[in-house]
Parts: structure tokens; sequence; C-alpha cells
């Protein structure tokens, strides 16, 4: 049947995307961008299975306390956080929103499970940059118009392998992958180059389980090996079962277990002290959030005002929104998407206290500008940070 | 289908506002109607699989999934070739995993395929995670060829090819397939009786599904530049299904409704600044809402209203025309048409037919009676091929048929009905004739129609009374001109007129058809009136055959009808 | 031994899909995520300073009561729903259920005690929980269960009546709908007991927990959705499989696919005679 029905859902879906077409055209105020709020966006997984929003929101923070000081140029700055659910089409649908209705002159504070993959090709499209908080996919790092201020997986695990071989001392490093999408092959990569690099064997590198999955197969693996390091990737909780069943298999003492920055945070530590495993590295990829550092008071009193968390991955929005100021604030002439774009580009090195190396956009092809760790460890008295920047090669 | 100039205006007019549309509205809208486009490729695809062929898929998105991986690759390995063609490349390479996958599951039903599904998109899913997508690794996206690499060019394309898709649905309800799986849906028994294949059906919707999938994974690797698994999650298979069966997509207009859906919900919701996993939350509502009245989604309950109006006065029941008892110058011939010998059926334990022979002579009518749990069902269901066993021979037109299957029979030119009527509700009369008649001539079907004086051809059966339902399976046993139709209990559920018609009826059908008949029957009048010769059968056995007023007189066969008291 | 614990867990929930399948006649996607529910319902509540006793009686309280009322829900407005209906249902569940739990409950990692005291001994030289043994044992035990439930106590067989013949049980005065209820809120108890069984051991995500269904279905397949005890030795084997395939090296990227294909291949080779559908 094709007749009435049809024709009626056919001419309703149209009128009604015209209607809300109508309504968007309204809204969306032409050529705004050089004068009015500067128009900021971000597209983050602030629902879904691993939520991030106190990435964006420690962005905004800092916004607030720069339009509370006079703005930019006497513009206040203006946030637009969306959220794609950890789903591509949201994540793509919202960008494109932000770039085409809201006119945004750069995205920052971004933090999501999904959004670089689908929208690399966009922002390089429509000239518009973005310097994500947390990137978390592999595109994020390999996209030449976006440039995250976190490590990234990779770059955490270099700095851990290389904590373990050069600095603990540790010959027999064992890696652990848990697989997720698209990591493997260059996870693999990148422990080839670390034993170029240092010279070290690692007598096992296991990549048999997958993320999520029961990884006691490959801890007795490990054990069988006689590894006296293991390096695994693990988010929070996986890295809370993690540890748990390497105490039930007795292995806590005597190796080292060293994992990626997504530890790092006030609820593991203290189920690592309920569960009595203590012990565990993890890497920071900002100063640690835990030492009494007086560079962090900034960003404790910018957050604690904004009532936003404060954990290392708000680092990242507070970071990223930091730097944008920076750069917003050496550019002559009017802030439009083109000249914020060439300017990131074409920036010279940003230093910042929470970060180990200084920050520059570039033009290159891909982007990962912040290589460098501190070590921290899980103790009795919380994380403790144990090493100074430690750069993976 | 009659594409008259009023229909082709009105379907000219749509996809003329949505080109326009396409070419002036900003550029994020033109991307959310493409979106939408894709989405409603989904959402049919669902519509052809599991609500027209009823197979319940939770592994659409999997094909979406290999459809995008291949145009991806292709896009990288050839990229000055013209996207449009990538991406019926990839669609077309899914079709036979399609097609693989349905022919494999075809004994597999309901949730235990649910389930299979399920577990060929998780297994899928983890083979997809262990690398990445053409082109991730090294930041490279899918950049179509120009045109298509513009906003509005492709979706100008991702119409053409929806609309083309549809043309092509269309023509496909001129085959029986549709039809087909209609019948298939509500009776797999029904339809090899029919002569069609069910393995081969299920293959071709899965087939179809994949390929709609396909196509919609190609444009989806355009539209991201970089897939991800999370793009295509078994868990988005199953938003779609919902979606899809909840807006009615077996129809296009449900399935461009489920894709509008889809994609304007999120969008919504993110204006509105609600939280986006509200979206299940509306799914819910909206699910609970439509289903629990039972009669399809949206689009499928609209479309019923319509026919219910349109068919409001019209004639719902089968006036046979009165026939003129036929002089019995149509003396049957002595050669046989259908011959059982020694047909005998155990179940475990049990002889449930012992020795059973029989012969239907050519044009006659032969009844074949006995009380309950005699066994002839089990006869007819022996003779048609749907007993996976049994010793004897059945042999037709001189041709035996032993190790032949259901279907084959079948076409061979054995026709039955079944005793539990078998209504296919999503069919029209004429739909239903079409499909019963396989490769009879058109002028047969009519030929038939009138004999029995159905109502008109565009009557959906689930208006027919149940008496014409039945009167209906018994003109489509004989619309594909079989050499001999057995009719198991016609008459049953039919008040006294319309049994009495059908009787007169079916006492012609070999002289006007040229067709033998099989007739199992309790209603001994309608046996006098519509059979020349009959065979008694009781507790497997025959105790009796011959003419009918002989047979009826013999004490043995009265007193296994009544008990053995009442012999008179 | 280590993936018994991810067997056992799969026999539980499997077990718990199978019974639900024949009674009610829906294929409840969601029946882990209902344990799930339970179970961090539990563990938030032992967040929250309540005693352990009192926490896991509240979680099993609070599965059984959401369990108990979608099947309120499903009997009093959907009667006699088609096959595709009834998935689509558990499917919609199944989505909402997710959500609702990614809202409560989100990704942090938190205190997942043991029911039982948490030593371990020495069995074959690999260290096992004791909780591993109790969740094995508890998965037979609830099999053997709920099949003496099912064949020899007034309700069970009521509930075997009403799933062929639902009419006539209803003719006979007995309460179908309450039946019902009390199916689902039994199932989506004994879901969260397996959860609160099994999480101690790995602390999974509710999203891990909720997708536990995957190869619990496939025990339920292999078991034809009749069959508890089949099921149960299939979901152990699973689990063992995939513990023990990741030894081998050309197996082990590949051995959470390997129970799909294998499924698929049986199940096609066990029906290769039944040609027509019982039903149709």
């Amino acid at each position: 049947m094709f007749s009435s029905p049809t024709k009626s859902v056919l001419f309703v879906s149209a009128m009604s995307v015209v209607l809300i077409a109508l309504s968007g055209c309204a809204s969306a105020t032409p050529d705004a961008s050089a004068e009015g709020p500067i128009k900021i966006g971000a597209v983050s997984s602030i629902t879904g299975p691993a939520p991030f929003p106190e990435v964006p929101a420690a962005a905004q923070a800092v916004f607030d306390r720069v339009n509370a000081d006079g703005g930019i140029h006497g513009r206040q700055i203006e946030l637009l956080s969306k959220d794609d659910g950890a789903d591509p089409a949201q994540a793509s649908q919202a960008a494109r929103r932000l770039i085409d209705e809201d006119q945004v002159v750069a995205f920052v504070g971004s933090a999501s499970l999904v959004e670089c993959s689908v929208n690399a090709t966009v922002y390089a499209q429509q000239g518009v940059v973005s310097v994500p908080g947390i990137g978390v996919e592999p595109a994020c790092f390999a996209s030449a118009n976006i440039a995250p201020v976190n490590n990234g997986t990779i770059q955490g695990f270099s700095s851990l392998l290389f904590y373990a071989s050069e600095v603990l001392g540790d010959t027999k490093v064992c890696p652990i992958i848990l697989k997720s999408p698209g990591l493997t092959e260059p996870y693999l990569e990148l422990i080839a180059r670390w034993q170029e690099t240092t010279g070290s064997k690692s007598p096992l590198v296991d990549t048999t389980v997958n993320f999520g999955d029961d990884p006691t197969p490959a801890i007795l693996a490990a054990r069988d090996a006689g590894c006296d390091a293991v390096v695994f990737n693990a988010n929070e909780p996986i890295a809370v079962a993690f540890m748990n069943t390497v105490k039930q298999q007795g292995l806590l003492d005597g190796v080292d277990w060293l994992t990626l920055t997504s530890a790092y945070s006030e609820s593991v530590v203290s189920q690592l002290q309920s569960q009595g495993t203590l012990g565990l590295y993890a890497n920071s990829e900002f100063l640690p959030f835990s030492s009494d550092d007086s560079r962090l008071d900034s960003w404790r009193s910018t957050l604690t005002q904004a009532k936003v968390p404060l954990t290392s991955l708000s680092m990242g929005g507070f970071v990223s929104a930091e730097i944008l100021v920076e750069v917003l604030k050496g550019i002559d002439g009017p802030i439009t998407r083109e000249s914020v774009t060439t300017a990131f580009k074409n920036m010279s090195e940003v230093t910042h206290p929470l970060l180990g190396m200084p920050f520059v956009f570039g033009s290159d092809t891909s982007h990962n500008p912040n290589r460098a760790s501190q070590m921290v460890q899980a103790t009795e008295s919380g994380w403790v940070t144990v090493s100074d920047w430690v750069v993976g090669q | 289908m009659r594409l008259g100039k009023r229909s082709l205006l009105v379907w000219i007019l749509p996809v003329a506002v949505a080109v326009a549309l396409g070419f002036t509205l900003p550029v994020y809208w033109v991307y959310i109607m493409t979106a939408v486009v894709i989405s409603t490729l989904i959402a049919r695809s669902v519509g052809f699989v599991s609500i027209q062929a009823g197979l319940i898929s939770l592994c659409q998105m999997s094909f979406a999934a290999i459809g995008g991986w291949i145009v991806s690759w292709l896009a990288l390995e050839l990229p000055g070739v013209a996207f449009p063609l990538l991406v019926l490349i990839g669609g077309l390479a899914v079709l036979p995993v399609g097609w693989i996958l349905g022919f494999v599951t075809a004994r597999i039903r309901g949730a235990e395929l649910a389930v299979v599904t399920l577990g060929f998109a998780a297994a899928l899913d983890l083979i997809l995670r262990q690398g990445s997508f053409p082109g991730v690794s090294t930041g490279t996206p899918v950049t179509p060829a120009a045109p298509f690499d513009d906003s509005r060019w492709f979706f100008l394309f991702a119409l053409i090819l929806l609309l083309a898709l549809q043309s092509g649905s269309l023509l496909l309800r001129r085959t029986s397939l549709v039809s087909g799986w209609a019948t298939m849906r509500v009776s797999e028994k029904s339809a090899a009786a029919m002569g069609l294949k069910v393995p081969m059906m299920k293959a071709s919707a899965f087939a179809i599904g994949a390929l709609f999938s396909g196509l919609a994974g190609g444009l989806l690797a355009a539209q991201y530049g970089l897939l991800t698994t999370a793009a295509f999650s078994p868990l988005s298979s199953f938003g779609y299904l919902a979606t899809a069966v909840l807006c009615g997509a077996s129809f296009f207009g449900g399935a461009v409704l489920a894709g509008f859906v889809a994609v304007l919900v999120p969008e919504i919701l993110g204006r509105l600044g609600l939280p986006l996993d509200l979206g299940p939350g509306l799914l819910a509502l909206g699910a609970f809402d439509v289903l629990r009245r039972g009669n399809g989604g949206i689009v499928e309950r609209l479309v019923s209203r319509l026919q219910d109006r349109r068919f409001r006065d019209a004639q719902r029941t089968s006036i046979p025309p009165a026939q003129e008892k036929r002089t019995d110058g149509t003396r049957p011939s002595l050669n046989p048409t259908l011959e059982i010998t020694g047909l005998s059926v155990t179940m475990g334990q049990q002889l449930l037919l012992d020795s059973v022979s029989l012969t239907v002579r050519e044009g006659e009518v032969h009844a074949l009676i006995g009380p309950n749990g005699a066994g002839k069902s089990l006869l007819i269901d022996a003779v048609s091929g749907f007993l996976p066993r049994y010793d004897g021979n059945v042999v037709l037109d001189g041709v035996t048929l032993n190790g032949v299957r259901a279907y084959a029979r079948a076409r061979r030119g054995i026709r039955r009905t079944f005793q539990e009527s078998k209504s296919i509700e999503g069919l029209s009369v004429d739909e239903f004739l079409r499909v019963s008649a396989g490769t009879a001539r058109r002028g047969h079907i009519d030929k038939v129609r009138d004999y029995f004086g159905l109502p008109d051809g565009l009557i959906p059966i689930r208006l027919l009374d149940v008496g014409s339902r039945r009167v209906l399976e018994v003109a489509g046993a004989l619309a594909s001109q079989p050499r001999v139709v057995l009719l198991d209990e016609p008459a049953s559920g039919l008040p006294e007129q319309e049994s009495s018609a059908l009787a007169e009826c079916i006492r012609d059908i070999p002289a006007v058809f040229g067709c033998s008949v099989l007739l199992v029957e309790h209603d001994i009048g309608f046996v006098k009136r519509a059979a020349a010769r009959a065979t008694v059968v009781n507790a497997g056995r025959i105790i009796s055959s011959g003419l009918v007023a002989d047979v009826l007189a013999q004490p043995e066969v009265v007193s296994s009808f009544l008990g053995k008291r009442a012999t008179s | 031994m280590a993936g018994l614990v991810s067997g056992a867990a799969y026999a539980i929930v499997a077990v718990c899909v199978v019974v639900l399948y024949r009674l009610v006649g829906v294929l409840n996607f969601s029946q882990a995520a209902l344990g799930a529910f339970g179970a961090y319902a539990c563990y938030s509540l032992v967040d929250a300073n309540f005693p352990l006793g009192l926490a896991v009686i509240t979680g099993l309280a609070l599965a059984a009561g959401i369990a108990g009322f979608v099947g309120w829900v499903l009997s009093r407005w959907f009667a006699n729903p088609t096959v595709l209906v009834r998935s689509v249902i558990s499917a919609v569940l199944f989505l909402l259920m997710l959500t609702a739990g990614f809202r409560l409950f989100g990704d942090s990692p938190r205190a997942m005690p043991s029911l039982v005291s948490d030593t371990t001994i020495d069995v074959a030289g690999v260290r096992v929980n004791v909780g591993t043994i109790l969740a094995v044992v508890t998965a037979l035990i609830i099999a053997t269960g709920l099949t003496l439930v099912l064949r020899y106590t007034q309700v069970g067989l009521r509930m075997q009546a009403m799933s062929e013949r639902p009419v006539t049980v209803a003719l006979l005065g007995i309460n179908t709908r309450r039946l019902t209820v009390v199916a689902w809120a039994m199932t989506g108890l004994l879901s969260t007991l397996a959860m609160l069984l099994i999480a101690p051991t790995r602390n999974p995500t509710f999203e891990s927990m909720s997708f536990l269904i995957v190869p619990a279905l496939a025990a339920a397949l292999v078991g034809s959705f009749s069959n508890v005890w089949v099921t149960t030795l299939a979901a152990l084997l699973i689990g063992a499989f995939e513990g023990g395939a990741s030894r081998v090296e050309w197996l082990a990227n590949y051995r959470g696919a390997l129970p799909a294909v294998i499924i698929i291949l049986t199940l096609t080779w066990m029906r290769r005679r039944e040609v027509w559908d019982a039903v149709r």
C-alpha cells in the first residue's frame, strides 16, 4: 500500500522538517561571530555508560571566572556544551549543529567516547579546531584539527612502561593489553618502540582478554612468565577488579602493578584501601591533584567555587579552557572562527602549571602535545606522588 | 499496480519538495534529512525481515557494519571512483551474507532465531573490535569524490537511492515473494502446501534486508568519515527493531516515520535541553500505547482503518452462483490420478495407519470418512508430503512421490487445505489467490473467483467471515490448476446453507476444472452431496470402500460412527 | 577454573530466562539487567552504611518488585501478543533498564562485599575463591529447585498449565495475572542473587553485568529454551571455555565469538529433522 497513508506521512514529515528548520533559522544569528559573546562548543558523553560531566563543567567554571573579570576584549565567553550519550549519531548531530547553527569559533573542553572519529572530518572541512579536555579515542590523536590536552591512552601507557623499566628498574616488564576497538595495534607498536629504545625484553605481551572481561587468565599468564612488573590499561572499575584478582592470586607483593590514569581517582583509592590491594601505580597526565602543590590552588578554587568535582579528569577541562583563553587574548583583530583556527595553528608554545610539557597546536596532521606524566601510587593515606615528569618516547 | 496520472503526481510532489528542501535549507538540516534517509533504510530493512517475513532479527546493524566496512575500504583503495558506485558495491556485497544467514537459520524460529541473530551481531562486533575500520588508524576519513563531498548532493544521492529501492520493492510486489512471506509468517506449512520453498523465502528476506542495511552502512561511512563499532552496536539493532515495529515499517511510509522518529526525537530533546536518555523512555511509552492494541504499528493501523472504511459496504462473503446439477455425463473415468498403496505410519510404538490403500480416479470426488482420530488428516499429511517418514507408496499420474518434499509435491499438482483454518490475514483475496496459483494464468484465477462467488479481490482477508475464509482456502487450492486437491474438512465451521452450497461446488470441481478431489469430511449430508465414491477409515484401517450410497448403508460403517449398540 | 564463576552466573541467568520464557512466552533480554539493578541497589545501600544483610534483602526485594511490576503491566495490557510484539517489548525493556541503570549507577567502582567471607583455598594450583564454589553450587541448586518447584508444587503446576493453556487455566478460576507476576518476581530475585555472587569477584560495571545476558542466552539456546539441566551445563561449559581458550593462542582473540558460531551450527544440526515447527 503506498497510497494515502504514505502520502500523509510524507507530507506531515516534510512540513515538520520545514517548521523546525524555520525555527532553527530564526534563532541562528547571522555572522554574530564578530560581536556579542564568543561562542565555544563542546561535545561530551554526559549520559551513557561512562559519563564525563566534570570535564566541560570545569571548562565552564574557567569561563565563568574569566567573564566575571571582564571577558576577552570586552566580550563574554559562552560555552555551549552538548551531550552525545556515547552515540556517534548524536555526537555528529551535536557538533554540526554547533558549527552550522550556533557558529561556534572553536571546540574546547570536550570529553567523549565517540565524537572525535565522527567529527574529525567535519572539523577539518569547516576549518574549526577542537581542544578536547580529555581525548579517549585514537582518532582524537590522529586528526589535523584535534589536539587534546591529555596524554591519551597510548602515551600514558608509554610513560608507564618507561617508568617501570627505567626508574623502578624492573627487568621483566609485561604489558597486559585489555582489548578495546582500534587500540591493540597502536599499543603493540608502542611496546615495540619501547623495547627498541630501552633494550628491554618482555617475557609476555598479553592481548587475550577483552576490555571488561575477567582478567584472571592474563594475570595467571603473567605469573607463569615470571614478570616483575605488569603494565595494564583499565578504567576505574576494571582497575579495582583487576587488583582484586591480583590479590586473590597472591601476586600483590613481588610484582609492580601499573595502570593508566583513569584509575587515578578518589573512589578507586578508597576501594583499593578497603580491598587491601594497595601499591598500584598510575600515571597522572596533569599535575597530580592529590598533592599539596601550590600550583593547584587556582584549579582548586575555580572549581570549588563552581561546585565541580575535583578529579583528575576535570583538570583536562580546566587546562583546555585556560589555554583557549591564552590564545584568544593573543589574537589581534576580530575573534572569528578563521582567526581562532589560524591562531591555534600558528601558536607558539604555551606553558601551564598543570602540564608537564608546553602545549602547542601546530599544523601537523596529528597532535598529541602533552606526552608527560607524573607517577602516583596508592597507599594507606591515599594517592602519593612518587616521581617527577616522565616522558614516554 | 495502477500508476495513473493522479498517483504519479502524488508521488512526484513530495519528492520535489524534498529535493527543493535539500538545496535551500541550511546545511545542518540537509545533514539531518540525510540521517533520516539512512535511518529509513535501516527501518525498512527491519520491516522486510522482521515484520513482513516474521523473522525476528537483531543483527540488522551488523549488516550495516559490513556495508560500512566495505565502502570505507573501497573509498580508500579507489579514491577517484564515483561514490554512489562504491555504496552500491558495498550493499550488493552484503546481500550474500544475508542470504547465507537466512538459509542457515531456516529451521530456527521465533525466539531462538532472535537469539541466534543477537549472537551473530555480538560475534561480529567482537571481530570488528579486534582492529579498526579502514582509515581510522591513520586518521584518513572516507571522503566521497566530488560532487558528493557536498552535503546537498550527497543528500540527493541518498534520496534517489531510497526512492529507487522503494520502486524496486514495489516491483517485488508483482512477484509472489511478498505474499509468500505473509503466508510463511502465518504458517510455514501453508506456504509449502502452495509450492513455495520456505528456506529460499527466508533467505531472500534476509538478503533484501541485508541489502538495505548494507547500503545504509555505506552511506554512514561518508556521513561520519571514520567509522567505529559504536556506530553499529548490537544495542542499536534493538532500538531499530522497536522503532520500526512501532511505526509500522512494513510500509514505506512507516519506515519513513521510523526514520524521522529515530533522528528527530534526540534532536528535539537536545534543543529543549532535556537529557538524551529520555529517548528510550519515550520509545517505551510509544511502543506501549501502539502495540498493546495488537494490530501492528502506526502506519499499519492507519492502513487497516482505511481499508475498513473503504470496504465497509462491500460484499464480504462468498456467494457461489447456483450450480445446475450437472448430469452424470461426467462419468469419471477409471484412470487413477492418485494411487495410495500400503500406506503405514507409526509413531513410536503405535501404528497410526495400517496399510491403507486408496485410489482417486480421474474426474471423481472421492470422500474419506471415519470417526475422529481415525487417521484421515494423517493420511492427507502423508500424501502431501508433510510426514517425514511413512511406509507405502504414493503415486501421482503414474509417477511415485516418495521422497519428494512437500513444496515439490504441490508443484507437481497435489494441493491441499488444512483442518484448522490458516487464513493469511495480511493479504487481500487477490493476493492470496495469486500466490496460491503460482504460475497458473490470470484467466484461471478469475475462473476460480467466479466459480466460488468470492468477494472483490482487493478486500483484505481479515475482513472476511469465517465461512468465506474456508471457501477461499479451497479456491486457493484450485487456483494452481492441480491434478488433485485434498480437502481436509472444508465445511467445518460453516453454517448449513453455505455448507450445502460448498458441497455442490465441490461436486462439480472435476467437471469444471478437470481436477480430482479427495474430500475428508464428517458431515454425512455433505459427503452425500459432494462425493461419488467413498472410503471409510477407522482406527487406521480401511473398513469399506465403494460408491457413497453403498458404503453408508453398511452396518460396520454406521457402527463405527455411532458406536456398536446403535446399529439399526 | 577461572571461568566457572562466569559460568555459574550465566547458568543462573539462563535458567531464569528459560523458565520465564516457558511460563509467559517472553524472551527476557533484561534478565541480567534486572539482577544488576538489584545488586547495585544493594551496593549503594552498603555505601550509605546500611548493614549488609539489610542491603541484600532490599536489593532482592527491589529487583523482585521491578520485575513483578513489569509482569503486571504486561499481563494487564498485553493480552496474547504476537511473537514480534513480545520481542519488541523485551527489547524496549532492555533499553529502558540500561538507560535507568546508567543514570542511577554510573560507572564508578563501588564496594562489592562478598556474601561469604573472602577466603581462598588451593585447588589444583589455582587459588579459588570460596565465592566461586558457592556460585557454582548455587547455580545447581537453583536449577534443581526450579525443576522441583515447577513439577511438584501447586504453584508450579499451575504455572505450567498456564503456559500451555492460558484460557483454560483462567476459566478454572486460577488467577493467571498473579501467576505471571509471581513468575517475573521470582526470576528477578534469582538473577539478583546471581549478580550478588558474581560481582565481588569481578567488580563489574552495570553495563558489563547487563551484558552477561548474551552468553546466558547462548546457554539457553543450547538447552532449546526448555531443558533446564542442559542449559546449566552449557552455561558452565561456556564459562570454562572462555577461561580456558585464552591459553590457546589462535583461539584466544576470538573466543568470545566461537560460542555463537558453535551454537548456530549445533542448532542447525539439531533441527535438521524438524522441518515443520510443531506449533505451525
